[in-house]
Order: C-alpha cells, then structure tokens, then sequence
C-alpha cells in the first residue's frame, strides 16, 4: 500500500526491531548480549525459558542440534559468507576440501567464531581455516 | 534496530542532561520501518540547537571505536532536507526517556539514497518500491522539493535521480 509523504507507515517497536534482527543478522545480537551478560533480554528474544538456559547459548551453539540452533548456525553461515565471500556454500566446500571434513563441525566452528564478543567484524577465510585449525587440535571453543 | 545503534542511544540517554532529538535515518530507520531486517550503521540526524548531540558522536569514536555517521539539521553530502523534522515519523518508546526519537520519512531515506546509489543504496530502494510503499509522483514532488532547497552539487543529485528512474522503471509503473 503506497504512503503519501504526508502520512506515518506502521512501524515496529524496539522489540521487534530487534526481533528482526536477530532473525536477519542473529550473531550480532547474540554476541552484543552475551558480550553484555544480558542473559534475560537474550532469553526474551529467543524465547527461552530463562537467563540460565540463554547462558548456555554460546554452549548450546556447540553442542546441539535443536531446531533454534541450527537456525542460527546457518543464519551465522549466512552472515559470515555475506561479508566476506561469494556464498556459504562456498565456505562449507572450501573447508571440506581442505580438511575431508563433513559439514557439522564447519558449522559448530563458524557459530563459535561468530559469537566471540571480539569477533564481530568480517570474518575472511583465512581467518576461518586458522580457527577451524585451532578447533581441530583443541576441540570446542567456548564463546 | 542494530546492536550498535541500540547501545548508541543508550550511552547518549544516559550522557544527556536535556531531553534531545535524534532522527534515524538509513538502515536503521528502514529497519523500525518493517523494510530491512538487518544493518550495520548507526546514522543520524541531529540539531545544531542541541549541540551536544553531535559532539557526543564525535567522543563516541573516540571512546568505543564506533562510528556514528551524524548530519546536523538535514544537511547532507550536497542536498539539504530542510524540512526534515517536520517530516519525520514520531517514534514513541520509553527505553530512552532523555531521547525524543524519530525516524526519518520513507520518501527522504529513498532520496537521500538515490543520491548516493551505492550497491547497498540499491537493494534497500528495490526492497522499498517492491513493497509499493511509495509512489513516483510523491516521489518526483519531494525531489523537486529538495533539489530546490539543494546548496550544493544540484546536477549530480538531478543526474542520479535520472539514473535511479532509468533503473527502477520496471518497478516505478507498477
């Protein structure tokens, strides 16, 4: 529906702005709350039940498999292979070829990458085959 | 709204000892306006009479690293939207009681845009006309309007507002 200059289209409330950002963009939320230890907005906007369960979301991007999860995993993906490279699919190829590696763990480094307080600027590959390296040795890195 | 953009307005309704005005204008006001979901800028536009404003954007970069793009009473590159906080939708909220918050009117973002037309100016503007949210004649009025009231380069602005309608025509006459 077209808005004359002189009329107010609907806009969001700062809540859902930032609902739509996590659903756009969720590693920047995710890691400006987890940076802040604002754990109850963080539970609020991803729906969880409580603080304690949205504390162990930077874990929880490691380990799990629900479907909230992977939603973030590949928007993270999605966000990583927007900054700095042609597509996700890309990335997930290059670094299978790389390493003979499935998918799975590309995905559980990326995310673990991503929601590092200090990692929030554009991720190059280079940057990803050496954490994914320090993953391999070390297992796990928590965020 | 941006992560940066929400702690931007918290550290200035926190820093400010007057009630001050702060117009969102880019992504970010395109993102309260339900047309893109995700942004990376903070950009505003701000008072001369509230000098404090701008001059906390300036220690902003200087304290944190971040930057915060700021345009002082509707000035821009070469166009000045001079009407611009009568034109701007009032945003009621009261997380930041010290800020009256407004969000700069569709019609201006996508002029302001259309002056600029970068890759980025280009994919938020076809999100905007797919939606049907604005009409070209509303369009070429306001830009009439602003490149009346324009101070600095009128040529470029009234060159890339032809290009932009040779570019979206297809989309323009839907």
């Amino acid at each position: 529906m077209p808005y004359k200059i002189t009329e107010t289209p609907p806009m969001l409330t700062l809540e859902e702005a930032w609902k739509n950002q996590i659903r756009n963009d969720p590693y920047r939320v995710v890691a400006k709350l987890v940076k802040q230890g604002n754990y109850d907005k963080l539970a609020k906007i991803l729906g969880r039940k409580d603080a304690r369960q949205a504390a162990a979301i930077p874990t929880i991007l490691l380990h799990s498999n629900d479907t909230l999860c992977s939603t973030l995993q590949r928007e993270m993906l999605k966000r990583g292979a927007q900054a700095e490279l042609a597509s996700c699919a890309d990335i997930a190829l290059r670094l299978s070829r790389d390493y003979q590696d499935p998918a799975p763990p590309i995905l559980k480094t990326i995310a673990a990458h991503a929601t590092r307080p200090n990692r929030l600027s554009s991720i190059t590959y280079a940057e990803f085959k050496q954490f994914y390296q320090t993953y391999r040795t070390h297992g796990p890195i928590s965020a | 709204m941006d992560p940066l953009a929400h702690e931007f307005l918290e550290r200035l309704n926190a820093a400010v000892k007057r009630k001050v005005t702060v117009v969102l204008i880019g992504g970010n006001a395109l993102n309260i306006l339900g047309f893109k979901g995700a942004t990376a800028d903070v950009d505003i536009v701000c008072r001369s009479s509230e000098p404090e404003v701008a001059k906390f954007c300036q220690e902003y970069f200087r304290r944190y690293g971040i930057k915060v793009e700021f345009f002082v009473d509707g000035l821009f590159s070469n166009i000045r939207v001079k009407d611009y906080l009568q034109k701007a939708y009032k945003f009621d909220q009261d997380e930041f009681p010290n800020i009256q918050l407004k969000i700069f009117n569709l019609y201006d973002i996508a002029l302001t845009k259309i002056n600029r037309l970068l890759q980025k100016d280009l994919d938020d503007l076809t999100r905007v006309l797919e939606s049907g949210a604005i009409t070209e004649s509303e369009l070429d009025a306001r830009f009439k309007f602003l490149l009346k009231n324009t101070i600095g380069d009128k040529e470029h602005f009234q060159q890339q507002y032809q290009k932009f309608k040779t570019l979206f025509k297809d989309l323009l006459r839907q």
